[in-house]
């Protein structure tokens, strides 16, 4: 009989948790209790890579939002549980309204769930210890950068970045600056993570009596909301040399024009506004016209068919961007010192073309209002807003506004519509390239559109699509006017206005209407065909029906996909975007369309669904 | 004896001088070697004393100093107790290295009792002379007669040629007692003795009278002389721990505690199930050396893993590399992974179709299925279905290698060599050999960490007296671990306590085979439970662990499916306790976000969802591709979606609900396969193939016609050529012959 041990006894020590002398220890490493210390109340989830999740039915979240999101960018905003990132920008925003990285550190501390990891409290010291230790400052004709101390002074001087736009040594903490380099320094610097505090100042340009109305020109009492005032307020900081640049973001719908015109009343000053496309300048002209004091006379439109410079010029970033071929110069950077501006409105700054910003380095002495929805851009350049046009100043979540009714609750709702049969096999064999646009073309889809018609028949209707051809089919069938991009100004004007009165209660526009389109009335938005997965493209069609609204307030997105096509597949994408903005976000057969919408479900009987053939639709461009 | 053989009664005279010695002299005198000088400035203050004494010789003006030619044996001395700590650091690899360095291989077999039978191993040895039982083997010497048989026992071997020692070292009764009295005065005291004290402690022994009981001791490995190093004192004792385990207070029963934190969950389940999943979806590749994962596979599947708190991860077994390594090691076992593919292009790992079937089942189930292999008995009858040259063969068989029982034996030996040594930086690997046919080593109820033999542990009831041992814990209460094995390990021992009658146990290591030390039988029971903890009960979720007290403390509580495993139970629950459940929301972009950690839902949910992170967070993400891998395994929307109701606090957001269904949808099997095609001609000929074939072809078409067994090939062709269709061989396309690799020669 017999039994085997494989080793001598000092495999006793097998288990990490060991045999000392002749005692087993069974007692971890540090001793004390390792666990997390646990506060389910508190919604902060800070985790190691610097996201910090928020959960949104806890008690403590309201308070917790308003403190996180002056240090930390919404990343997305699905129904439960958000997700904020901390990033050296966002620190960097943070230092730049004045909270100090023990405030942020001591703001996790207090609303985590969990003890907050030690690496992310000692990068945000890290992060925010190096805000403020460079600052710009004027000195008669140069500009002087101060520097805290004499190794780091060194180091800037010896970075290629950097060095470039120094002109010389100003001591052995301190350099001079030419101030065309003002704006090209700071985009240096904050690459090689090092921002610059600028305090230099602004120019006041030429002055501008600019006051709001009380009524607007259709005789609507006017007024600035409470948030927007306060973005004013924080944009401006009192005419000190601490706002005067930065970003404010607010959502669609969120009146993000009238903040621009509440700048440009606190400024008084003349005033150059960059947009996205000519008819976002005519709104921002009506809008002008409409609720402040300037005449027409003192409003100008600088693009490819007007070119008026006038104490108030609104112009695109295409026509400023134009020039033959790419050896040429810009020939429109022109307009820049055309007057004596004394602020610049930077419209939709997360699409501000890469040129705009060399120029923009160029124009640091004057103010710089940037506006958007998002600071998210799609090719990364978050950092140049933040050197070049400012910090951000201001920002409201989404769902705030939807909740306090500034702006409308909208449901999006994508309908899945089968390819007909006799298409499948067509499909199967189209090269991949070609799927999407086959599948988008979809003749099925006008079938299921008209029924989403019959459902909102008192309600505007916009339908939005990519490929011309197919909406030009498709406004056909309908019998409504559709706008492209070939339609004349005028003609588009005409449109709008009739859509605006109540006159047309369907219309069909093409990616045109992406941007800047102002449709007040529009409560339905029907997209039968997308630029892939584009997210950009996505929240701006979105942004179309989020004006306030009367009534419930409710506007309805829908999207019309063909069903398992590579068009589903980009849906998806733009499905995960919607739902990570926080919009309830439903799926439905195209035949669930057949019964009685969410909202009237147990309010009576279904109305009968509009059943029409499917018509194929001419495809090509 | 190598270095202590010398005359102790010089020693002791010296020592006096010794202690009279400034530290930094003493410290030059104990690197100092016969044949070296030094300055003389060396020794400061104390030349003229060392000079006097004998100790050195100085030269050149008093410029160069030396070791006196008399003082060498003591400075040998000196220098001897220097090598090793054993007083400091007394464990058994000190020993070793002490036994290595002071006695010859003749020597050492002439100490061992194994050695006296056979060839000895330091081990044994060491083994031997850490235990009480060694000194009271000595101690109960009675007179000058049984001392010499003892004694001369001692110096020889079996070898004739070999000359164990110079002689007799206790030639009188004298001698005897003054040793055997030295001996129980030092087991009394736990603290070591200075030499210096020796003197003092035994006044009644003249000098020359304890220098030789000192010796004796020493050559005999009763005391053990040793240098304190703070100041270079002279010490001697017997083995430490034999003191300090004569002096231990006796173990009480575990006391139940409460503890701060717990964690409970299956994990080597779990991490089975995971490592299917992902095999299910991209099967991980493994080298065609030895069949181990490559790197970037073992990546991305400890990636993937179930978390466990950080604490657990300190115990053996539960790092994530080698959890890896023991569920795939499980499922090799279960059969439910296969290594498929070309030696050296593509071999990697992928789950054969009883691994689907177990992914389709409950958590429970999937959990109750290997505990029902690893149960006592059914570890029994798997043996059954072995070869016989793979199978643990009983009995006491001898050491020929040509003998099937010995080979296996000698096979898991080497096994269980592999697994201990994981750690060291052997350049060997043992494991390669053997992995190929012992994969199921740990589909049994006991971990072969120390392995036991078959018959023989059930002979010696091994497995049922660790399950009385483990049944022991009452259920859902806390026990401190440490507390537990302690009072296992010396109040209730199997090995300790055997029936009456029984033969006497037998311990192998490596080649040798002995009886046991009462030590030994401590320390085996007290690792095979420990082993049994960390590798059966707590990676199977048989018990609930957790932290107690300031000190962390480990303490541990027996759950049902631990009580299944030791067959006390018919049945067991698993995965549904809602204490183990966290907050956790399904958003509706897909992320699955915990709210506060849930081990067990984690690894649930890993199965159907792209894991993002462990711990608390967002965790998971549902993606088309996650569900396709479910579909895969065999699972069902409805499975998906109603573990999500059960795990979620939230309702799930429709259109995550809808998604997934559709995607569910999408999914579908087939089967390829290899076939021959006839093209027909026409529709007439086609009938006429289709006679000729009967039910061995199928029509495809007017003109096709499928033919699905390929042996029928030249049978159809015949009965075709009979029947007037003549077959174009011509027509058939020609295979390209395979490229044929050009051979490396090897080196």
């Amino acid at each position: 009989m017999y039994f085997a041990l494989s080793t001598a006894p000092a495999i006793i020590g097998i288990i990490s948790l060991a045999r000392s002398g002749v005692k087993w220890s069974f007692e971890f490493e540090g001793g004390g209790n390792p666990g997390m210390n646990h506060n389910s109340q508190n919604p902060l989830i800070v985790q190691g890579d610097h996201t910090v999740l928020v959960e949104v039915d806890s008690p403590r979240y309201e308070e917790a939002r308003d403190h996180l999101a002056r240090f930390a960018e919404l990343v997305k905003s699905p129904e439960h549980v958000h997700t904020y990132r901390i990033t050296p920008l966002s620190i960097w925003n943070a230092s730049a309204a004045g909270m100090a990285a023990q405030q942020i550190q001591s703001v996790l501390n207090e609303y985590a769930k969990y003890d907050v990891p030690g690496h992310v409290l000692t990068e945000i010291h890290d992060f925010a210890s190096r805000y403020g230790r460079l600052k710009l400052h004027r000195g008669g004709d140069v500009l002087l950068l101060d520097v805290a101390d004499a190794p780091l002074a060194e180091e800037i001087w010896r970075s290629e970045e950097a060095r470039k736009y120094l002109e010389s040594r100003d001591g052995s903490a301190g350099f001079l600056i030419l101030p065309l380099n003002r704006g090209r320094l700071k985009q240096a610097l904050v690459k090689i993570g090092w921002p610059v505090e600028d305090l230099a100042g602004y120019v006041d340009g030429e002055a501008l009596d600019v006051t709001l109305r009380d009524a607007t020109g259709g005789g609507l009492p006017f007024s600035l909301r409470p948030y927007q005032w306060e973005a004013v307020n924080v944009f401006y900081a009192g005419g000190e040399a601490t706002g005067g640049s930065g970003v404010i973001t607010l959502p669609c719908g969120a009146g993000k024009t009238v903040v621009g015109l509440g700048v440009m009343a606190r400024t008084s000053t003349s005033t150059l506004i960059l947009v996205t496309n000519t008819t976002a300048v005519h709104q921002w002209i009506r809008e002008i016209l409409d609720k402040t004091n300037l005449r027409p006379d003192q409003v100008g439109e600088y693009t490819g068919q007007t070119k008026d410079i006038r104490p108030v010029t609104v112009s695109t970033y295409q026509i400023l961007t134009y020039r033959r071929s790419r050896q040429d110069e810009f020939v429109h950077f022109g307009l820049f010192d055309g007057r004596d501006w004394g602020l610049i409105i930077y419209d939709e700054v997360h699409l501000l073309p890469a040129p705009v910003f060399q120029l923009t380095a160029d124009i640091q002495a004057r103010r710089r209002l940037g506006l958007t929805a998002t600071l998210v851009r799609e090719d990364g350049r978050e950092d140049d807003v933040f050197a070049l046009i400012g910090p951000k100043k201001y920002d409201v979540p989404w769902k705030v506004m939807e909740k306090q009714g500034w702006i409308a609750t909208a449901v999006c709702t994508e309908v899945r519509v089968r390819l007909p049969e006799d298409m499948r096999m067509e499909y199967a064999v189209t090269d991949r390239r070609r799927k999407f646009r086959f599948a988008s073309e979809n003749p099925a889809k006008l079938a299921v559109l008209r029924r989403v018609l019959d459902r909102h028949r008192d309600e505007q209707t916009l339908i939005i699509g990519t490929y011309v051809d197919h909406l030009r089919a498709i406004a056909d069938e309908l019998h409504t006017p559709v706008l492209t991009g070939q339609t004349s100004n005028v003609q588009r004007e005409k449109h709008y206005e009739n859509f605006r009165a109540g006159r047309l209660r369907t219309l069909v526009v093409s990616k045109v209407a992406n941007f800047a389109i102002d449709l007040p009335d529009a409560a339905v938005a029907i997209q039968v065909s997308g630029t892939f997965g584009s997210r950009q493209e996505e929240a701006q069609r979105l942004g179309r029906l989020l004006r306030p609204k009367p009534g419930a307030n409710q506007a309805h997105f829908y999207t019309l996909v063909t069903r398992e096509t590579l068009e589903q597949d980009f849906a998806l994408k733009r499905q995960l975007f919607l739902t990570e903005q926080g919009y309830a976000y439903e799926i439905l057969d195209e035949n669930d369309l057949n019964r009685p919408k969410l909202a009237e479900c147990g309010a009576g009987p279904a109305k009968p669904a509009c059943r029409q053939p499917a018509v194929r639709l001419a495809s090509g461009t | 004896m190598k270095l202590f053989d010398l005359d102790w009664l010089d020693f002791f005279q010296r020592l006096g001088v010794w202690n009279r010695l400034a530290l930094r002299t003493r410290r030059v005198l104990s690197r100092l070697k016969p044949a070296k000088t030094v300055n003389a400035k060396e020794f400061g203050d104390d030349l003229q004393l060392l000079a006097d004494a004998k100790f050195l010789m100085v030269y050149i003006e008093r410029q160069r100093a030396k070791l006196h030619k008399d003082c060498h044996p003591f400075a040998r001395a000196i220098r001897a107790m220097c090598r090793h700590d054993v007083l400091g650091q007394p464990d058994a690899a000190t020993l070793q290295n002490y036994i290595e360095d002071h006695f010859t291989r003749a020597e050492q077999d002439a100490l061992s009792p194994s050695g006296r039978n056979y060839r000895s191993n330091i081990r044994d040895l060491a083994s031997d002379a850490l235990s009480i039982a060694w000194l009271e083997d000595f101690l109960s010497l009675k007179n000058l007669e049984q001392a010499k048989e003892w004694e001369s026992l001692r110096l020889r071997t079996r070898y004739y040629y070999q000359n164990a020692s110079i002689g007799v070292i206790i030639e009188s009764s004298e001698a005897l007692t003054a040793t055997q009295s030295i001996i129980r005065q030092l087991m009394s005291s736990t603290e070591p003795v200075l030499f210096g004290d020796l003197p003092v402690w035994f006044k009644d022994l003249s000098l020359p009278l304890l220098a030789t009981a000192t010796y004796a001791g020493i050559r005999y490995m009763l005391l053990f002389p040793s240098m304190r190093h703070g100041d270079m004192t002279p010490m001697i004792n017997v083995w430490p721990t034999i003191p300090q385990r004569l002096h231990r207070p006796k173990p009480k029963p575990p006391r139940t505690v409460t503890p701060d934190q717990s964690f409970h969950c299956a994990y080597l389940m779990e991490d089975m199930t995971t490592v299917l999943v992902c095999a299910s979806g991209e099967p991980p590749r493994v080298r065609g050396s030895d069949q181990a994962l490559f790197a970037k596979a073992q990546k991305q599947l400890e990636s993937n893993l179930t978390s466990v708190p950080e604490w657990l991860s300190q115990v053996d077994g539960c790092t994530s590399g080698k959890r890896v390594q023991a569920a795939v090691e499980f499922l090799q076992g279960l059969r439910f992974i296969e290594t498929r593919g070309t030696q050296g292009k593509d071999l990697r790992l992928e789950p054969t179709a009883e691994a689907r079937d177990w992914l389709g089942m409950s958590s429970r189930d999937r959990l109750k299925s290997i505990l029902d292999r690893l149960k006592p008995d059914q570890s029994r009858n798997q043996q059954a279905g072995l070869p016989a040259k793979h199978r643990n063969m009983p009995g006491d068989v001898g050491f020929d290698m040509d003998d099937v029982g010995d080979a296996a034996r000698f096979a898991r030996d080497m096994l269980v060599l592999a697994e201990l040594d994981d750690d060291d930086d052997d350049d060997y690997d043992w494991d390669a050999p053997f992995t190929s046919y012992d994969y199921d080593h740990r589909l049994r109820f006991l971990p072969r960490t120390v392995s036991w033999g078959v018959d023989p542990v059930l002979d010696l009831g091994i497995p049922a007296a660790l399950i009385d041992t483990y049944g022991s814990l009452a259920r859902r209460r806390f026990v401190q671990f440490s507390q537990f094995v302690e009072y296992h390990m010396q109040q209730a021992n199997p090995l300790l306590s055997r029936r009456p009658g029984a033969k006497p146990l037998e311990l192998h290591i490596g080649w040798s085979r002995r009886t046991p030390t009462d030590e030994e039988a401590e320390d085996l029971w007290g690792q095979l439970l420990v082993d049994f903890f960390r590798l059966r009960l707590l990676p199977l979720g048989g018990v609930q662990v957790g932290l107690e007290g300031e000190a962390a403390a480990l303490c541990i509580s027996l759950t049902d499916a631990g009580r299944y495993l030791l067959d006390m139970t018919k049945d067991f629950d698993y995965g549904q306790h809602s204490d183990q459940q966290g907050h956790i929301v399904v958003q509706p972009n897909f992320d699955i976000v915990f709210l506060s950690p849930a081990p067990l839902a984690e690894a649930t949910i890993a199965r159907f969802a792209d894991r993002k992170a462990t711990g608390t967070g967002t965790l998971f993400k549902i993606t088309k591709k996650s569900i396709f891998t479910a579909a895969s395994c065999n699972m069902t929307h409805e499975q998906v979606l109603g573990t999500l109701r059960d795990l979620c606090t939230k309702a799930i957001p429709t259109n995550v609900t809808r998604e997934v269904r559709d995607w569910f949808d999408q999914c579908g099997r087939v089967a390829i396969k290899t076939t021959l095609l006839i093209r027909c001609p026409n529709a007439r000929i086609a009938t006429r193939v289709l006679e000729a074939g009967g039910k061995k072809l199928t029509p495809i078409s007017d003109t096709v016609v499928e033919l699905a067994d390929r042996k029928f090939k030249t049978p159809l062709v015949n009965k075709l050529k009979e029947t007037g269709v003549f077959v174009d061989q011509s027509s058939q396309p020609a295979v390209p012959k395979p490229k044929q690799r050009r051979r490396r020669r090897r080196w």
